[in-house]
């Protein structure tokens, strides 16, 4: 086992290095650095952060009076991001987020729920420790233990994309309960495994609490920065918790830098509701000192590893633990939050300014989101593909468009207006949402060509992961204009976007009609395009026209020697947006809403159609595509043969689905509902938004409890429902030919079912 | 509360001479609500026809006094961000209405969280009143945001008063129809917010589906007692969809 490099905790005059870590602690907030040569030191800076109470002068003195602690003063302050000057407000110190939630309550019902208005309560203490001192995670500075706090200067810059990481110690933690199938928490532990580079330690001798006191003294040598865990947050550490109090373990249970032990946790996760779909985020397991990334519930890191999780931790100014268990829409509110209190603009605590008055005929004007076409639905050959880069975000820039400056109330007769409502737009200053991108989308466009140039490899996908981050903050700026607790959103704002938007692609479409393309289809900022003869050369000279006009970045993504835009299918004579499929001639297939992007799709289904793509996409022009046809139709009697004679691997049959509520609010025995009571009868906590997997057994049985199994109760033993497969095969292989007249009966035909 | 289903017997020619408020214009609804007198607070809830119902009185409002209307422009304070603009212009022109007008008569401000709802009943619906000189206003999904599970229910229950006091203060002072509507049966059956709206409303209506039909239960209905004889009987009047009635 390698020795400890050690943590520090010793008093330091100065110290430069990287901010990996850091969180509250009586009145005071813990730093944790890394420092050059890889040691890490822990740092204490006497700090408290403050609510803010609005409201009439007499009433703020008398509740100055009330409250009567230390600190409490009165300040100026923005109390509205859009008000022109400052209102006097009651700064209320307090020693962490529990009173201040506290607190808040009680001065609503002093004030009548009426009286006063609350700011900066939920802010967590952390980020506004980041926001104050204007430091940021991850950042190298230089901090200085001075009399009255700790001071910082930084030696790095958020606007880098150079930027040097610290030398990171990581750990992957694994823990095997003794079950053989479903792990509980009431089984004994059986293995533990730690691996760390290429080396691993494995915990499997000795009874239960050995085994917990070698976890622990290992952690503690090895010391890691981060640690990796697989549903860390759902099972792992709440599982070691609950073994660490069956073996009276539970004070010395320490697995962060802090002398805190690991607790049981009687709190559960949380389910929520984000674009119409129920997800489920378990309670995260914080360790202080280290940053612990659970890889199964950290979207993020999935798409964009570490690289991409502490990309948004300096850009954002939030906790790296914090990025890598939240919401993208929690990072990149953050990033509003610092402009806000950098400009002395108060965060509101609830959003109760509701949306403008308007007449019912302005709204059905307004309220039409973004621009479209139906597509054509058949085979196009020729056909070219632009798209606006990040076009939402860029409008909000661009136009200034955030909750205080659309219909702001100091520039009615602003020159800025918005198209079809006239709304108008503040000229005097540059609204909180348009501050907050403005870094993101200058880094993303440095990245992209960083991307573009650099030849080394693993430079190049550390690029991209840093801009796939970006990205994906920058998708999440548009949707929390609307979202009905964004702090700094307004529909009013979220309209304009949309109207600026259809305004652009409507223009984009004008300038290709009148250079003699022809609009295949149109969607939000994507158009597709063909004429006779064309070129790509043509193409790129619409993308440069379509620029000086519109001043708006938009990218060719290249020319289709076939793309099919799909029906319904329920009704065959409608085109459904965002179906399509299609072969670039340079032969890379794009494909979007057919099973092989669909979540649900068993794997045996989705290589099925993706053989029979990778077939069709020999196809030079539509006229050789209905040549292979034939061809790709041995792919699905081959697929269809190793069905039936059960040839195909169990896990290529496991359907994973979301449970869109609570177990016991479904009324009909829906396939993810009967594999759930399944699991729930095996003693496993279910919730709404969960992903249950399950294998199709017999979907006609009378006893629905027959019809399926989790995948985790599976074994080599289980047999599956062939009929049901083969529906979806064939359902999903007439989806793509719907076009050409071949339906599920047709196909089962010439592959002799029927 | 005992639901009893009401048929009224008095003819709608009487109401309207009688009764200050706006009419549904149409027979089957004004014989068994009458009037919806200013000053009233009306609560709808049950199936969306409620919805429908309540965009109907917006155009019906800005008829003549003659024509069972009030002469005033309408608002809608949209808690469920369901106002169907569309429906609004189907009814207009049903009642061979200038639709463009119409819809700029009617002034509608929607909610998406618990405290807009609170902050626009409490705070913005008596100066937009004054300033817009308005006689009906409607809250549309009016309990459905105070029922929100990830709320605390105590802290809804109060902005649910708040909210509630100031709307039924605002009726009476300024003498507007106020209609409340929820779609929510389900939660009403949970809390006390259903017992709270039914305290304060002068008339309560469910609306249920019974196969292609609904069925409007009247529930209360204290408007001018001595003028209107509550006949209970065991008949409930069913009607097809609003939109179809006013043809």
């Amino acid at each position: 086992m390698p020795k400890s490099t050690g943590s520090s905790k010793e008093c330091v005059q100065s110290v430069n290095g990287w901010i990996l870590d850091l969180y509250p602690k009586e009145n005071t907030m813990v730093i944790w650095i890394k420092t050059e040569k890889g040691n890490t030191i822990r740092l204490l800076d006497r700090w408290q952060y403050s609510i803010y109470v609005s409201g009439n002068h007499s009433d703020l003195i008398d509740l100055a009076k009330q409250i009567a602690t230390d600190g409490v003063a009165l300040e100026e302050k923005y109390a509205r991001p859009e008000d022109s000057d400052k209102s006097t407000v009651l700064k209320i110190p307090v020693s962490n987020s529990k009173e201040a939630q506290g607190l808040a309550e009680k001065i609503l019902v002093y004030g009548g729920y009426k009286r006063f208005r609350l700011y900066n309560v939920d802010v967590k203490p952390s980020q506004m420790y980041l926001y104050e001192k204007d430091i940021f995670p991850f950042a190298f500075a230089h901090a200085t233990q001075r009399p009255n706090g700790l001071e910082w200067r930084l030696l790095d810059s958020q606007e880098e994309v150079e930027y040097r990481t610290p030398p990171l110690k990581e750990l992957t933690l694994e823990v095997k309960a003794a079950s053989e199938r479903i792990p509980k928490f009431n089984d004994a532990i059986r293995e533990i495994n730690i691996r760390f580079g290429s080396e691993s330690i494995r915990i499997d001798s000795g009874d239960e609490l050995d085994k917990l006191v070698t976890l622990v003294k290992s952690i503690q040598q090895l010391d890691p920065d981060i640690l990796y865990t697989s549903n860390g947050d759902e099972f792992l550490f709440p599982y070691l918790a609950r073994r660490a109090v069956e073996n009276e373990f539970s004070e010395r249970l320490v697995i962060g830098r802090e002398r805190s032990p690991l607790r049981v946790s009687n709190e559960k996760g949380a389910s929520y509701v984000s674009y119409d779909r129920v997800h489920y985020r378990p309670l995260p397991t914080r360790l202080l000192g280290r940053i612990h990334i659970d890889m199964e519930n950290s979207m993020l890191y999935c798409d964009c590893g570490l690289q991409g999780l502490i990309e948004v931790a300096r850009i954002c100014r939030i906790p790296v633990q914090r990025v890598s268990n939240t919401t993208i829409g929690t990072s990149m509110t953050s990033a509003q939050l610092y402009h806000a209190v950098r400009n002395d603009i108060l965060i509101p605590w609830v959003k109760a300014d509701p949306e403008d008055l308007k007449t019912a005929r302005e709204l059905l004007i307004a309220d039409r989101g973004g621009f479209y076409r139906e597509p054509k639905v058949g085979i196009h050959d020729r056909v070219g593909e632009l798209d606006f880069t990040s076009l939402y975000p860029m409008l909000m820039l661009k136009k200034n468009l955030s909750a205080e400056t659309v219909r702001c109330k100091c520039c009615p007769d602003s020159t800025e207006r918005v198209p079809e409502l006239d709304y108008n737009i503040c000229e005097k200053r540059k609204g909180i949402v348009p501050k907050s991108i403005e870094l993101l989308l200058r880094k993303r466009t440095k990245y992209k060509e960083l991307e573009r140039r650099e030849s080394d490899p693993s430079l190049r996908s550390l690029y991209e992961k840093r801009r796939a981050a970006l990205k994906w903050i920058l998708v999440c700026s548009f949707g929390y204009l609307g979202f009905k607790n964004a702090r700094f959103g307004k529909i009013d704002a979220h309209i304009a976007t949309c109207a600026f938007a259809r305004q652009t692609l409507l223009k984009a479409t004008r300038l290709a009609e009148e250079r003699g393309f022809e609009l295949v289809h149109g969607i939000v900022d994507s158009l597709w395009l063909k004429k006779k003869g064309v070129t790509e050369s043509d193409f790129i000279e619409l993308v440069d026209e379509i620029y000086r006009e519109t001043e708006l970045p938009i990218s060719f993504q290249g020319v289709y020697r076939w793309i099919v835009f799909l029906p319904s299918e329920t009704r065959r004579t409608l085109p459904v947006l965002t179906r399509y499929y299609g072969v670039f001639m340079d032969g890379r297939i794009k494909a979007r809403g057919i099973a092989t992007r669909r979540h649900d799709t068993p794997e045996v289904v989705r290589k099925c159609i993706e053989e029979m793509l990778t077939i069709l996409a020999k196809g030079e022009d539509s006229s050789i595509f209905y040549n292979r046809v034939p061809e790709s139709m041995n792919v699905l009697k081959k697929y269809v043969q190793a069905l039936k004679s059960r040839r195909i691997e169990l896990d290529d049959l496991v359907i994973e689905k979301h449970l869109s509520r609570e177990i016991y609010e479904y009324r009909h025995e829906v396939l993810q509902a009967i594999a759930a009571k399944q699991l729930v009868r095996e003693k496993v906590e279910v919730r709404a938004g969960q992903s249950i997997s399950f294998i199709i057994i017999n979907s006609e049985n009378r006893f629905s409890k027959n019809r399926v199994l989790a995948a985790e109760l599976v074994d080599e033993r289980t047999p599956y429902d062939v009929d049901r497969y083969l529906e979806l095969l064939f359902s999903s292989a007439a989806t793509i030919l719907a076009p050409f007249g071949y339906t599920v009966s047709y196909l089962k035909r010439v592959t002799n079912l029927l | 509360m005992q639901t009893s289903l009401l048929l009224l017997n008095y003819s709608r020619a009487d109401l309207l001479s009688r009764l200050e408020g706006v009419s549904f214009g149409n027979d089957v609804f004004d014989s068994l609500f009458g009037k919806l007198n200013l000053g009233h607070l009306v609560f709808l809830h049950g199936t969306s026809h409620c919805l429908a119902l309540s965009e109907l009185l917006c155009v019906q409002a800005q008829l003549a006094l003659t024509e069972g209307g009030l002469e005033s422009k309408a608002i809608f304070i949209d808690g469920g961000n369901t106002f169907d603009p569309c429906l609004i212009a189907e009814y207009a022109e049903q009642l061979s209405l200038d639709s463009d007008k119409v819809l700029e008569n009617i002034l509608v401000s929607r909610a998406f969280t618990y405290h807009q709802l609170t902050s626009l009943i409490a705070n913005n619906l008596k100066p937009w009143i004054d300033r817009l000189n308005i006689k009906l206003a409607v809250v549309s999904n009016m309990l459905e945001p105070y029922c929100d599970p990830d709320i605390a229910e105590k802290q809804s229950s109060i902005f649910f008063k708040v909210a509630l006091n100031s709307l039924v203060s605002t009726i009476r002072e300024k003498k507007i129809v106020a209609i409340g509507t929820s779609l929510d049966d389900e939660h009403i059956s949970k809390n006390s917010f259903f017992e709270q709206i039914a305290y304060h409303s002068n008339i309560i209506a469910k609306l249920e589906d019974y196969g292609d039909a609904t069925i409007i239960i009247l529930e209360k209905h204290l408007a001018n007692p001595p003028a209107i004889l509550l006949n209970e009987c065991k008949r409930c009047i069913p009607v097809t969809k609003a939109a179809t009635l006013l043809s």
